[in-house]
Order: structure tokens, then C-alpha cells, then sequence
């Protein structure tokens, strides 16, 4: 592919960094700092390129493991089960992009764990946050890792 | 309605409304310097308004600094506007009425205009004197203050006392006696001030999430469930950390507090929490200093000698999780709702911001997970 998508990142960079940035006054603070900003978001995204689709594969196969952890936990009424059923649906769900599936899931999550603690069946959600937990923090772990070279985790960059 | 404040009730009303309104665009500079000579035209009859600038940095608001002159005594102040949305929701007549109250008790930027329904400039608008120091030494490049600013040693522990002394006076205020028409004091019953808190919160997030993540979910309900009492309501400042004062960098003198849009009456300890966040924090040689000042043990104790308040550390614990909360709600939510709907002037600033949204998940998946286990 020619351009390929560095060449023409790359030159969108160069434009912003070698024309656009000397030819704003040193006044223009929010014109330079947004510009700064623009070329630091491009850079990352352009270090994470290759390896976005499978960052996403990987939120994607995060969130099923979660929801077949929470169908696993039985208990709970009628509203229940119909929230374990919409779940299950989106579980199974293959179409869409990695991303959209993933989100999916999340809302069926969503909706299980407000159901469980507005019909007050308090052992349920108990079972169901111990199992959420761990994973959401593994979870969190790598999207922490992922943007990392935001430079704002302190504990990632200590 | 929401259960909270009746005013923030009525703001979390009102935007709604705005969420359909078109992008927002930057206000024109020259624009800004008219609408500013006409609002001193009728205000103060000769005054001539000049060297109009934008200002940088912030998250939430549009900024500009400019000079008036009065009969050839010039003086500098600054004109904050309220873009459509922002990382905050907040009252512009709050901040008003805080920061006149507090003037001449603590180091505040003195507020001398409110234009809160839009009157006159386009958007609800404030204007305040300028206060001479930076929020950060000016060694330090890092472009969003606060985040990850070392002030360093002696820095540091000339800043610390000033710090721990200026926020025992906020919290042994005495509100009661104060003008603050905006604010309503939670006193129905123990409960309500923190209650009120947290509905205003979830309700945020309610209306902003851009993703539904589960761990936010179960900190919303936890949070709900574990109210605890507040015996003695405070000010609270909302935003109290490094980043958020200035300081003269010859001799480390605190010369104002800044940034009290989330003040609110409630419970002292979501500051202490807030200022011994990791994220407003420093890692060096394995010592975490929250803001940059003292080790979280030392800090609370330096603290409660200033203050003669008592450190309670359940609600520590509470609002430790209520902050990591807050902050993801701030970040991941309003922020990034704000510029999904490009309502901002900085929407490429809170994109940027938003990648700390997975620190606050692990904090808070950490403390319920704590939680689980007792």
C-alpha cells in the first residue's frame, strides 16, 4: 500500500510539528498546547496500531469470560433469569466488531447486577461481585498498561 | 429530581437539556475583548480593557486574561466561561460566592464579577483578580498540572504546612455565618450529606457513561449502601491538591487556593482522600507522597494537629473509594461524553485524559475486593 498509513501519519506530524506549530504566535497558549496535545495523541495511536485489533480481541474475550463467570452463579428470582437469559444472548452473539460485542456484553452485565441489587438478593450479588472483581481489575491492569504511554499512571511509570 | 442539593438538582435538569445543542466553538478573542470593554462600559465608565489573551491549560473552562486600566492604574484579572459541557458540572455562582467568602481568611483569588445567566457574555461567566505564582516549578514540563508535579525538596516541606493549615481552615469554617445563597446545608438527618453526594455523582454518571463498565457499577452500589454519618459538616473543597494552588517559587509561599467549582458542604474527609490519590501523587526512590507532600500517614497526622480534627479511618476508607469513583466519572464520563458531543474547546485535552479511566477501575476493583474479603 502506497502511502502506507505511517507515511501519511507520519506526514500529517511533520506538517503540525515544522509548519503549523512556528506559525502560531507564542501567545496562542491554547492554539500550541492543543497541537502538542493533537501530535502526542497521533504518535500513541500510531505505537499502538498494530497492535489495536487484538487489544480488542482481548477486551472482547475479558468480558465473555466475565458473563460465562456470572452465568455459572445460579440464584435469583424472575427478573433475575430474565437478565441471565439477555445475558446469555449477547454472549453468544458473533456478530459485530470486537469492540461492539464487547460493550454489548457489558450492558447485559450492567443490567444482571442492578436487577440483583434492586430485588435485594444480597447473596447473589455478593457471589456475583466476587467473581467480577478479579477479573475486572486483570482487566484494568492491561488497559492501564495499554495507555501507559499517556504518561499519566505514575505507578505504571515508577 | 435527583436526591441532592436543590440547586445541583436543578443543574443536572438543565443539562440535559444542552446535550442536544450543535458543537461548540471556541469564543473569538476579539469577540471576548468587546463583550469585556462593554461589560466595564456600564459597569465602571472609563476603564479600558487591553492585552486580551486566551489561557492554557485547565479542563473545563475557557479562560482569558486581560488588563484594565483605570485611570492609569492598570490591574490583571481573568474571565472564566463555561463551555456547553465539560469534565465538571458545576455552578458558576457556587464558585462566586466561595471564593467571597473565603476572601480574606485564606489565599484566594478575589472574585469581583458574575455574569451566571449569560446576561451579557455567551456563556454563564466569571471574572477574578490574578494571582501572582505558578501552580508548578517551572522546571517541570508536564502540560496537565497536578498530574505527577514534584515540587521536590525544600520545596516541599516549605509547601506541606501552608497546605495542611490553609485546608484545616476550610474544614473549621464557619459556613453557617457565611453569605452563600447557593449552597443548602445537608442537615435533615446524619446520612444526607454524603447521600446527597453520591446521588448528584451516579446521576452524573447516569447521563454521561460512554461505556457501561461493571466494576463502576459495583462501586455505585457499594457506595449507596455504606453511607456513613456525617457528625460535623464541613466545607469541602472538592479539588484539593497539588496543581490546584499557586505558589511563589523564591520562597514557597501558598499565594492562592484555586479551583473551588466542586466545593459543597459535607464531610472533610473526601479531601484528605482526594489529596493522597495516587494519581495526584508521587512515586520516587519507592516513597508515595500524595501531592508530592508527605507520605499518606504523615500527611493525615501533620493534618489532624493542624486542624484538631479527628481522622476517621472508615470514612478515609469510604471516601478514599468514592474518590477513585468521582474521579473516574470526572474522566471517563463527562470528560468523554463532552467531547463525543464535541461540547468543549479542549475535546483533544479530555481524550487524552480519559486513559487514566482504567487506573481508577483497578483502585476501586481493589478496595471492593478488600471490601469482599472482610
Amino acid at each position: 500500500m502506497n502511502p502506507s498509513v505511517d507515511d501519511r501519519l507520519n506526514s500529517v506530524l511533520r506538517a503540525l510539528q515544522s509548519v503549523v506549530l512556528p506559525a502560531l504566535p507564542e501567545s496562542a497558549n491554547l492554539a500550541r498546547e492543543q497541537i502538542m496535545l493533537a501530535m502526542g495523541h497521533i504518535q500513541i495511536i500510531q505505537a499502538q496500531r498494530d497492535a489495536t485489533p487484538a487489544h480488542e480481541a482481548g477486551e472482547l474475550a475479558d468480558m465473555s469470560d466475565m458473563a460465562r463467570e456470572m452465568l455459572a452463579i445460579a440464584g435469583g428470582g424472575e427478573p433475575i433469569a430474565a437478565a441471565r437469559a439477555a445475558l446469555a444472548a449477547r454472549l453468544a452473539d458473533e456478530d459485530g466488531l470486537s469492540r461492539d460485542r464487547a460493550e454489548a456484553i457489558r450492558e447485559a452485565i450492567d443490567a444482571l447486577l442492578r436487577t440483583a441489587h434492586a430485588g435485594g438478593e444480597r447473596d447473589y450479588h455478593r457471589r456475583l461481585a466476587a467473581a467480577i472483581l478479579p477479573l475486572g481489575r486483570a482487566r484494568a491492569a492491561k488497559d492501564r498498561a495499554w495507555f501507559a504511554p499517556m504518561g499519566f499512571d505514575s505507578e505504571m511509570s515508577a | 429530581m435527583t436526591d441532592t442539593e436543590p440547586l445541583l438538582a436543578s443543574l443536572l435538569e438543565e443539562r440535559k437539556a444542552r446535550r442536544g445543542l450543535p458543537p461548540y466553538l471556541p469564543q473569538d478573542d476579539r469577540a471576548v475583548a468587546a463583550l469585556l470593554q462593554s461589560w466595564y462600559d456600564a459597569r465602571e465608565p472609563g476603564a479600558t480593557v487591553h492585552d486580551v489573551a486566551r489561557m492554557g491549560g485547565g479542563a473545563s473552562r475557557e479562560q482569558f486574561i486581560f488588563t484594565l486600566d483605570r485611570d492609569g492604574a492598570p490591574a490583571r484579572y481573568i474571565l472564566r466561561m463555561d463551555p456547553t459541557e465539560g469534565i465538571t458540572e458545576t455552578s458558576r455562582a457556587r464558585e462566586y460566592e466561595i471564593l467571597r467568602a473565603f476572601d480574606g481568611t485564606l489565599p484566594v483569588p478575589k472574585a469581583v464579577w458574575l455574569d451566571i445567566d449569560a446576561d451579557h457574555f455567551p456563556c454563564p461567566a466569571m471574572i477574578v483578580e490574578v494571582v501572582a505564582g505558578v501552580t508548578k516549578p517551572t522546571s517541570d514540563q508536564l502540560s496537565v498540572t497536578g498530574l505527577g508535579t514534584v515540587l521536590g525538596d525544600p520545596l516541599r516541606d516549605i509547601v506541606r504546612p501552608q497546605f495542611l493549615d490553609h485546608l484545616a481552615t476550610i474544614h473549621n469554617f464557619d459556613w453557617a455565618s457565611a453569605d452563600l445563597p447557593s449552597f443548602t446545608a445537608p442537615t435533615d438527618d446524619p446520612k444526607q450529606p454524603t447521600r446527597w453526594l453520591i446521588q448528584f455523582w451516579k446521576e452524573l454518571l447516569e447521563q454521561d457513561a460512554v461505556t457501561k463498565e461493571p466494576v463502576l457499577r459495583l462501586a455505585t452500589q457499594w457506595l449507596e449502601d455504606n453511607v456513613p454519618d456525617c457528625e460535623n459538616i464541613s466545607v469541602v473543597h472538592g479539588d484539593y491538591r497539588t496543581g490546584n494552588y499557586l505558589f511563589d517559587e523564591r520562597d514557597g509561599r501558598i499565594t492562592a487556593i484555586l479551583d473551588w467549582e466542586m466545593c459543597y458542604l459535607g464531610d472533610l474527609h473526601a479531601d484528605l482522600a482526594w489529596a493522597i490519590q495516587p494519581v495526584f501523587g508521587s512515586h520516587i526512590d519507592g516513597v508515595f507522597r500524595g501531592s508530592d507532600l508527605a507520605p499518606p500517614a504523615q500527611f493525615l497526622a501533620e493534618y489532624e494537629a493542624a486542624s484538631g480534627n479527628r481522622v476517621d479511618r472508615a470514612k478515609l476508607h469510604y471516601f478514599t473509594i468514592f474518590n477513585a469513583w468521582k474521579s473516574y466519572i470526572l474522566v471517563a464520563a463527562l470528560g468523554m461524553r463532552a467531547a463525543r458531543q464535541a461540547h468543549n474547546h479542549q475535546d483533544v485535552l479530555l481524550t487524552f485524559l480519559a486513559a487514566t479511566g482504567p487506573l481508577f477501575v483497578d483502585e476501586l476493583a481493589r478496595l471492593l475486593m478488600m471490601e469482599e474479603s472482610q
